[in-house]
């Protein structure tokens, strides 16, 4: 179910890449947790300037599921009810590790252009 | 083995995708939980606390269709599953278009299947005879002489059935009009003469009863007869001891042998509604005489046999009756012609015409279903590209807003087919000629026509829906995740179909208005004809003297002689007065004459119009008397008297002088040269519609017909006079049928029947046509404004002119509107072209008609899209931009 050959599709990825990017960093810094935990934590995170429904981040678990960049399992939550947790797996973790330098090296870029406007 | 398999994992996998939607579920339903219960705890109360965490997670079937869009899916489960679902939802949240979409569509569906059913049951099914496409009629014919499509004379039928090959078997009909006595009400009825092979021709069996055999077809044998379903029905009351019984017709005793079924008519054309049936007795006179032309021959062909080849075969046999009889026969072949050609021949064309509009019909709602899914395309575009970035084929996309297309138009088939349903007998009701082949209760909505019309609903979801599809699956997706996609290059070929269909639409209505405006303005030029006579205040009765009581002309002399010196001296008959063939009744009677001391001839024949009257008809009728005189009672010589002629006789003849005084030979009476003794104005009494021919009246004492109509004049409404009327004539004779006592204004009011149901069914047309013309414009209109509501709020914010916005907003749509006039005054000019033979007096390029129909359009869209821009104008912009 790949869309990678398709180029619009790919352009798409760099923006929603952004929510897929986040939750996988939720996961590798919490460990397993379950949708709402994910949700809950990018709202913290975000400080509440990030007001996303929050349904769309069961998307973005569906997408990265099927990358096989996270994994999913059936537990019981803190108060004993039936969730589903995920867990970053290894390709999940080099796919962070990959996209956090492409960030990097754009917000670099971005910060000397804007340094050097205000130099003229 | 491999399908089994293949079935068994699609099964599978579809249960097994069930599993997972279930999960899903349980996912979202956890999280909602989890959600409410913080809020709870933060102090909102319980269904507060719910509301907000639903509010907060976002459309959770919106979200579930996401997820199914990444998860794919075969074809059958995307339009029956995902489709269904989206589709349902869509009309449970957007009501109003989805209602919109509907009535458009069933009003063109009504109408479609409406006429369809009635083409189908007119012109696809058979006729109620065995294997009736092989069944045929035998004409002579003679080109020379423009004699086209003849009866036969017996002794030529009789050859022709002894020497053919081609047909299985031959048999001729004579028509029969006879007067029933003794059972009520004299009454007149029609009836065929026929050979007994007819009915074995026909392969129809008797519901009750025999038909005849060929040993009745003697005279003395002959007074047996076969009734007709209907007959049996309504005058015997359909009691099943009928057969034995007797009837008296034109004062002889027949025996009821048999009864036909239902729905059995014959023949189907020429004479209709027959209630009788008897044998075919050739009277000696008529055996040897190849000129007495009544008969008409059917026949049925040989399984082996082509028309053609059947038509070839009786050219060989008629031109051999031709060599052998000369003097009557040359010149004279025969034609064949089947049953399915003759059948329906008058009303074929009018149903053509009416099918063609209502498929026009169609295509405009169709044209306007599209336009509202196009416009809605356009605010769907960011939902679409969405669920694109997310995995969906391109393909996907379509068939979702395929079975969206396909569910309205299925929708709109119900409904109309619901209309059509009510529609159908209205129509047959109005269709004139039809009546008497097709009863209103045969026809119905028929499983076929319901199939039809769900036909129709596939195929126009398919087109109309087809373009939004595609057009809306190409996305520029950069474009529109912007906030407003209106700048995208998506949107503006939208905006593109989009004119073009509004062009299409206008296109449409602009033909059929123009159209209808030239047969609107064509019927009033023709009912505002002056015949030439009188119509307000006179009575008609049709007599028929055809019993065997007046078989000798002084009979009838004396009846009518005595009847009209009753009849005039009546109270309140202001005027009373006769003639042979009822004005404008349908029936007319013209003879060749010529001068006299002029020789016959063939290549230069004198046709006139002949008229029996009694001498007051010209003042009955208020028909000025030009010159000389009228007939008086002086003028009563058997075979012998003088004639008046109408003026456009005297100007053919005699141009530059008076026709009074000058003799003429009528061929009725070929060795009686005749004087004109008076000329009068010419009257349209054949139809409105036709010209005046040359016309001769002749006084009715010099052969006194056979059928003749009273013509009274009265001095207020004309049945006031009915029953005194019938007394007088029962006075003399008992026995005699009344047919037809009506006013001859309602003669005229039918004698235009036909130009009259097209012009109804055109106005009703047109005025469907304005209807889903003017919804269409609306609805487009409103739901682009609404759209817009928050663009136009911050605009008009901002300070923008209100006119400004309108300007922008409706200028596409009267682009379209435009183009869609010239396109379809061109349409109508070249449709004209045909509609010719139906115009009275109108020509096809009526300037009136183009003109009234082009404003009438014009308003249509300026009305259509003030009342939606006038509401948006009002809005309050704060309120629109928070929106």
């Amino acid at each position: 179910m790949s869309k990678e050959k398709n180029t619009d599709a790919q352009k798409s990825e760099v923006l929603q890449g952004t929510l897929d990017l986040m939750v996988l960093k939720v996961l590798d810094a919490l460990g397993p947790q379950h949708g709402y935990g994910i949700a809950r934590r990018i709202e913290q995170v975000s400080e509440q300037v990030l007001q996303l429904n929050e349904g769309t981040v069961y998307t973005s678990l569906l997408r990265l599921q099927q990358r096989k960049w996270i994994s999913a399992e059936w537990g019981a939550s803190e108060n004993n009810r039936k969730a589903k947790y995920y867990s970053i797996t290894k390709s999940g973790r080099k796919q962070l590790a990959r996209e956090t330098e492409d960030w990097e090296r754009i917000a670099g870029v971005i910060g000397r252009l804007l340094k050097l406007e205000g130099r003229g | 083995m491999f399908w089994l398999r293949l079935i068994y994992t699609r099964l599978y996998g579809l249960l097994r995708k069930n599993r997972i939607e279930q999960e899903m579920d349980d996912e979202m339903r956890f999280h909602l939980l989890m959600r409410t219960r913080e809020n709870i705890e933060r102090g909102m109360r319980p269904d507060e606390a719910e509301r907000e965490a639903r509010r907060r997670f976002g459309n959770v079937g919106y979200i579930k269709d996401l997820g199914r869009d990444i998860k794919g899916g075969g074809f059958i489960e995307i339009l029956l599953r995902d489709g269904l679902r989206q589709s349902l939802r869509l009309f449970k949240h957007e009501k109003q278009f989805a209602a919109a979409c509907i009535v458009a569509l069933s009003l063109g569906i009504a109408a479609s299947t409406a006429l369809f059913a009635i083409v189908y049951k007119v012109l696809i099914l058979p006729l109620p005879y065995k294997d009736a496409e092989r069944l045929v009629v035998v004409w002579e014919k003679n080109i020379k002489e423009g004699q086209n499509r003849q009866n036969v004379a017996p002794p030529t039928f009789l050859d022709w059935r002894a020497q053919q090959r081609a047909f299985t078997d031959m048999a001729a009909g004579e028509p029969w009009m006879t007067t029933l006595t003794e059972l009520g009400e004299p009454q007149e009825y029609w009836g065929l003469s026929g050979n007994a092979a007819l009915f074995s021709l026909l392969g129809v069996p008797p519901l009750l009863g025999r038909t005849f055999t060929s040993s009745e077809e003697v005279s003395g044998k002959d007074q047996v007869v076969v009734i007709s379903y209907d007959f049996w029905q309504s005058r015997l009351g359909g009691k099943s001891e009928v057969i034995g019984t007797h009837l008296k017709l034109d004062g002889a005793t027949y025996e009821i042998i048999g009864v036909m079924p239902r729905n059995f008519q014959f023949p189907p054309f020429w004479i209709t509604r027959t209630a009788f049936w008897r044998p075919l007795v050739f009277k000696p006179g008529v055996l040897s005489n190849r000129t007495y032309r009544r008969p008409r021959v059917f026949a049925r062909l040989k399984p082996d046999y082509t028309l053609s080849q059947a038509q070839s075969e009786m050219d060989v046999v008629a031109r051999n009756i031709e060599q052998r009889f000369p003097d009557s026969n040359s010149g004279w072949g025969a034609e064949v012609t089947s049953f399915s050609s003759l059948y329906a021949e008058e009303f074929r064309p009018t149903l053509k015409i009416l099918f063609a509009l209502s498929v026009c019909l169609l295509l405009m709602a169709c044209a306007n279903v599209a336009n509202l899914l196009l416009a809605r395309g356009t605010a769907r575009q960011k939902e679409l590209a969405v669920r694109a970035a997310l995995g969906a084929s391109r393909g996907r996309l379509i068939g979702l807003l395929l079975t969206e297309s396909l569910l309205l138009s299925l929708a709109g088939s119900i409904v109309g087919a619901v209309l059509a349903s009510w529609l159908v007998k209205p129509i047959v009701y109005i269709i004139p000629k039809a009546n008497p082949i097709v009863g209103s209760d045969e026809i119905w909505m028929s499983m076929t026509a319901l199939m039809f019309s769900i036909a129709a609903a596939v195929i126009t979801g398919m087109i109309f829906g087809m373009a939004p599809a595609i057009a809306g699956s190409k996305l520029n997706l950069q474009g529109i995740l912007q906030e407003n996609g209106r700048s995208s290059a998506a949107g503006a070929r939208m905006k593109k179909y989009r004119m073009g269909l509004v062009a299409a639409e206008t296109t449409l209505v602009m033909t059929l208005l123009s159209i209808s405006a030239l047969v609107i303005h064509s019927y009033w030029s023709l009912i505002k004809t002056d015949p030439g006579f009188q119509t307000r205040n006179i009575l008609t009765v049709r007599l028929s003297l055809n019993t065997m009581d007046y078989a000798q002309p002084y009979k009838r002399y004396t009846f009518y002689r005595d009847l009209f010196s009753r009849i005039k001296s009546l109270p309140g008959a202001v005027s009373a007065s006769a003639v042979s063939d009822l004005p404008l009744g349908g029936d007319w009677f013209d003879m060749s004459f010529r001068l006299e001391g002029e020789l016959p001839d063939p290549a230069r024949k004198r046709i006139a119009d002949i008229r029996i009257i009694d001498g007051d008809y010209f003042k009955t009728m208020s028909i000025p008397l030009r010159e000389g005189r009228a007939f008086t009672p002086q003028d009563n010589n058997y075979m012998r008297g003088p004639i008046i002629v109408n003026e456009a006789l005297a100007q053919q003849l005699w141009p530059k002088e008076s026709a009074l005084g000058k003799r003429l030979v009528v061929e009725t009476f070929p060795n009686y040269p005749v004087e004109i003794v008076g000329v009068v104005g010419n009257i349209r009494d054949r139809g409105v519609q036709l010209p005046p021919r040359p016309a001769i009246y002749q006084p009715y004492p010099i052969i006194s017909p056979s059928q003749m109509s009273l013509m009274i004049r009265t001095e207020q409404n004309p049945l006031l006079l009915a029953r005194a009327v019938r007394e007088q004539i029962w006075k003399i004779d008992r026995n005699l049928a009344l047919q037809d006592i009506v006013p001859l204004e309602t003669v005229a009011w039918k004698s235009v029947a036909q130009p009259r149901f097209m012009f109804l069914v055109l106005v009703s047309f047109a005025g469907v046509a304005v209807a889903i013309a003017c919804h269409g414009v609306y609805s487009v209109v409103t739901y682009v404004l609404t759209e817009r509501r928050q663009e136009m709020g911050i605009r008009v914010a901002l300070g923008a002119q209100r006119n400004d916005i309108l300007r922008t907003v409706v200028k596409s749509e009267f682009i379209g509107v435009i183009l869609g006039l010239f396109i379809g005054t061109a349409g109508s000019l070249a449709a004209g072209n045909f509609l010719k033979n139906m115009l009275y007096q109108v020509e096809p390029t009526d300037p009136p008609a183009f003109v009234m129909s082009a404003l009438l359009v014009s308003t249509i869209a300026i009305l259509g899209a003030y009342f939606p821009v006038r509401r948006v104008m009002k809005v309050d912009p704060l309120s629109a931009i928070h929106n």
